[in-house]
């Protein structure tokens, strides 16, 4: 026999059938060495659920996701005990889930909580604990942890802005074992559920090595994402945490969560942002601006998504104290000069929710009366003006005081309209005022600055807007105990009526008894016409189609990535 | 004399291009009232296709300029904001230069501690660039146009501090003002004889430039929010206003973009003619160039 020659190119030699006999042999071991790994890998990778790809192969479900936020919704800090930022909350629910979660169905269900009931009418609050769970960082979870953070939560030194408000009143927290916790009440806390939903829970042993300074760059939960970077006005990017027992209800598989990692980007410019799925920079934008639906709705390759969430809309509250505003015709002429579908068509295409009151459409305690109160109909609003004393006398278009309590006559009727944004709905509103010969002032401002106006109560019609579900917002907004430094109640507006129905909606535990208690205070509200009523903006997210199993809570603002993949 | 330098500007193409330009912009400025087709404060014009939406509708014969983000006439908007913004541009400059010639004279003029202390205060001044500086002002007194004006103004005194001081020491070492010095004459007398004259014709050609800055100043703080209020139909805002809807909508920040970028021009062109007519190096080098033509 020769010596062994290799060739790459095609011979015909006689040792053919002898060599094809080898390649078939080959392919048999190939084909059993294939269908070996393919075994291996599925026993390697038993939680990661599979996709079909294009192929006919099987590919993990999987991705980086990349979702585009708006710049001026980046928290200050990622510490949701600290500072009342809904956007720090929703990023907080991917690092450590909550003791309970408001569903999909607005349903409250139990994530690390198995359990819960309310006793004496919400005097105390006993949550029976899931067994078994770990945080990040191997610290076990039990009624110590729950106990630790909602006292980091109601410390002083910890300053929360709104969490601990949101806590109540609470008297002691109880251990009543390792899996059972009962949270004591000085008084009735009601709506304790619509509270916890949002508080992260962390783990004891991180949150004390970093301290409160230091932990929103190492957040240690037990939730689906492991935070890995903040660079601040640019990114978050968290990344999976395989040994996530998949214990919040959300979950509709065993184990991790599907994606490798979730990319938070800010982008400051609406029309960038706009264009981030088309451009492929991102799978979601949150907070598609109404302008740029029509780019996505109904196309294929997309899909858009709109939430609502209920709250108090884009609402002017007005400073009463002053002339002329602390006259109520007055302030009842401007419900009357304003036509919110007019504002609602020309700023947003119709795409807003208009508002008639105190709260919007949407909240589960509305109070359709309000509808009907007032509507557009600029002449009774000239009626009303002129009855309260102000007409054109110089012939300028705009109404000078003649007999006006309190203001020099010939003083032009001037407002000012307070905003941090959305100054387009002021623009429209100012059209429609001076067409009345009212002059509207508009100044968007930034938040200190809006915060050293309302403390100095420097407005004449301010925005404010609160957003949650529970009719308790009324509480804050309007009882005239919360008129201090600090307080949410910003008009002067006292009236015992009023504030004994929403301070009675704390101490309520019955749902329609609540409703009925915010009826109540939405009507004297709407009487004495104390705020303006605008719109309600409604959240639109628009999807790459290669996005599966995002699921937006009953509260558009926050969604779940528990599920997610990209395909 | 006059014809002469009439006939000097005439031969700068740019000056007299410069000066055409501001021309017309004066006019439509000053008849903007009469000019524009709408009231550019009007909402929700009626549409130029049946069935349309009032707002972002594309420039057509009824809208030459199309509407904006609320159905306003863009082409009204723009005419109307003429004369804010040259208002803006030459009070601004008149803040500038009547403080900036003030300081400055009294530094070059006295020279010695006086002018340590004008001059450590316009270096401190020109330590922060032009738009941070008046954004500083803006802050302190609020946001409206007239603010405006005064912070661009603030922002420019210092460049003519320094120009204005440059050219006392200069003059003040010239033989014939140490000779009216030595006869006698007064501070009040040598600053407006003596002085003043000779720091005109440089004070002219920086204020020609200096205008279109302070309009590019003026409208980049209304387009960051920190001048014109809506609904003023101030260029830089109406930009600003427009910037989110330019993918679909180019021309609600396209067209008065263009206004601030030809009245700026104008302005330079201007002052580029009329540094070439009143600056004696740039007239040597002109006299050069035609006895070597």
């Amino acid at each position: 026999m020769g010596p062994l020659q290799w060739s790459f190119g095609y011979h015909e030699t006689t040792q053919r059938p002898f060599q094809q006999g080898t390649s078939m042999r080959n392919r048999h071991i190939l084909a059993t060495l294939i269908a070996l790994l393919l075994v291996l890998a599925g026993c390697a990778a038993p939680a990661a659920e599979e996709t079909t790809a294009g192929d006919g192969m099987m590919a993990p479900k999987g991705g980086d996701l990349v979702i585009a936020f708006p710049a001026s919704s980046e928290p200050a800090t990622l510490d949701g005990h600290i500072d009342p930022y809904q956007t720090a909350w929703l990023f907080d629910s991917f690092t450590a889930d909550p003791l309970v979660i408001l569903a999909p169905d607005a349903t409250y269900q139990g994530a690390l909580a198995d359990s819960w009931e309310s006793i004496d009418g919400g005097l105390a609050w006993t949550f029976n604990l899931k067994s078994g769970i770990t945080f990040q960082d191997g610290t076990p979870f039990n009624a110590e942890a729950v106990k630790y953070n909602i006292e980091r939560i109601l410390a002083p030194e910890t300053a929360s802005a709104q969490m601990a408000a949101d806590m109540g009143d609470v008297e002691s927290i109880e251990v009543v074992d390792d899996l059972t916790v009962t949270i004591h009440y000085a008084t009735p806390s009601v709506n304790l559920l619509d509270a916890l939903r949002r508080v992260p829970i962390w783990s004891p042993t991180a949150a004390e090595e970093h301290g409160l300074d230091g932990f929103d760059r190492h957040l240690v939960g037990a939730g689906p994402f492991v935070l890995d970077e903040w660079v601040p006005n640019d990114r978050i990017v968290f990344s999976r945490w395989d040994d996530y027992g998949g214990w919040n209800p959300i979950m509709d598989h065993e184990g991790p969560a599907y994606l490798d990692s979730v990319t938070i980007r800010f982008i400051g410019e609406d029309a960038v942002r706009a264009a981030m799925l088309e451009t492929g920079d991102a799978h979601i934008i949150r907070e598609l601006p109404a302008a740029n639906v029509e780019d996505y709705e109904d196309r294929e390759g997309y899909e858009l998504i709109t939430g609502y969430q209920a709250g108090t809309g884009l609402q002017m509250v007005i400073n009463i104290r002053n002339a002329p505003l602390n006259i109520l015709e007055l302030r009842q002429a401007l419900q009357w000069a304003t036509d919110q579908k007019a504002v609602n068509d020309l700023a947003y295409s119709g795409l807003y929710l208009i508002s008639d009151g105190p709260v919007n459409v949407v909240h589960p305690c509305y109070w359709p009366g309000a509808a009907d109160m007032y509507g557009h109909d600029p002449a009774r609003a000239a009626e009303l003006l002129e009855e309260v004393g102000y007409t054109d006398s110089d012939g300028d278009g705009i109404r000078e005081a003649h007999g006006v309590s309190g203001v020099e006559d010939g003083t032009p009727l001037s407002l000012r309209w307070t905003v941090l944004h959305h100054t387009e709905i002021g623009e429209v509103v100012q059209g429609q005022w001076r067409d009345l010969g009212i002059d509207l002032v508009l100044e968007q401002v930034a938040g200190p600055i809006q915060l050293e106006r309302r403390n100095a109560r420097d407005f004449d019609l301010m925005y404010e807007r609160q957003r949650t579900p529970d009719p308790a917002i009324l509480e804050m907004v309007w009882n005239s105990a919360n008129d201090v430094e600090g307080g949410w109640a910003w008009t002067g507006f006292v009236n015992a009526e009023l504030d004994e129905a929403v301070v009675k909606i704390l101490q309520v535990a019955d749902p329609a008894e609540r409703c009925a208690l915010a009826h109540t205070a939405q009507r004297i509200i709407m009487e004495n016409a104390v705020m303006l009523p605008t719109l309600s903006q409604p959240q639109f997210y628009a999807l790459d189609d290669s996005v599966h199993g995002f699921q937006l809570s009953s509260e558009s603002p926050y969604f779940f990535l528990h599920n997610t993949y990209i395909e | 004399m006059f014809r002469r330098t009439l006939r000097a500007f005439g031969s700068q193409p740019q000056g007299v291009i410069g000066l055409g330009l501001l021309l017309v912009w004066l006019i439509l400025a000053l008849s903007a009232t009469q000019l524009v087709p709408y009231d550019p404060l009007e909402q929700g014009l009626p549409p130029a296709r049946a069935g349309d939406s009032p707002v972002r509708q594309a420039p057509s014969s009824l809208y030459w300029f199309g509407t904006d983000e609320l159905g306003r006439d863009v082409l009204s908007r723009v005419l109307a904001g003429a004369h804010i913004s040259l208002a803006l541009g030459f009070i601004s400059v008149s803040i500038g230069l009547v403080a900036g010639s003030t300081l400055g004279l009294v530094a070059g003029f006295y020279g010695g501690w006086v002018d340590g202390i004008v001059m450590r205060a316009m270096d401190a001044l020109l330590a922060f660039p032009g738009i941070l500086l008046a954004l500083v002002v803006i802050a302190a007194l609020g946001t409206s146009i007239q603010n405006v004006m005064i912070a661009v103004g603030i922002a420019i005194v210092p460049q003519y501090a320094r120009l204005v001081r440059s050219l006392c020491l200069t003059i003040r070492e010239l033989a014939y003002v140490e000779a009216a010095h030595v006869v006698g004459s007064g501070p009040v007398r040598l600053i407006f004889r003596h002085f003043l004259p000779n720091i005109v014709p440089p004070l002219i050609v920086l204020s020609t430039l200096q205008i279109g800055q302070a309009i590019i100043y003026g409208s980049a703080l209304s387009f960051l929010g920190m001048g014109a209020q809506p609904p003023t139909p101030e260029w830089g805002l109406i930009a600003a206003k427009g910037r989110d809807f330019f993918r679909k909508a180019w021309w609600i920040s396209t067209f008065p973009s263009l206004a601030i970028l030809s009245v700026v021009l104008s302005f330079n062109l201007l002052g580029d003619g009329l540094r070439s007519l009143l600056d004696p190096r740039m007239r040597m080098v002109r006299a050069a160039d035609q006895r070597n033509s």
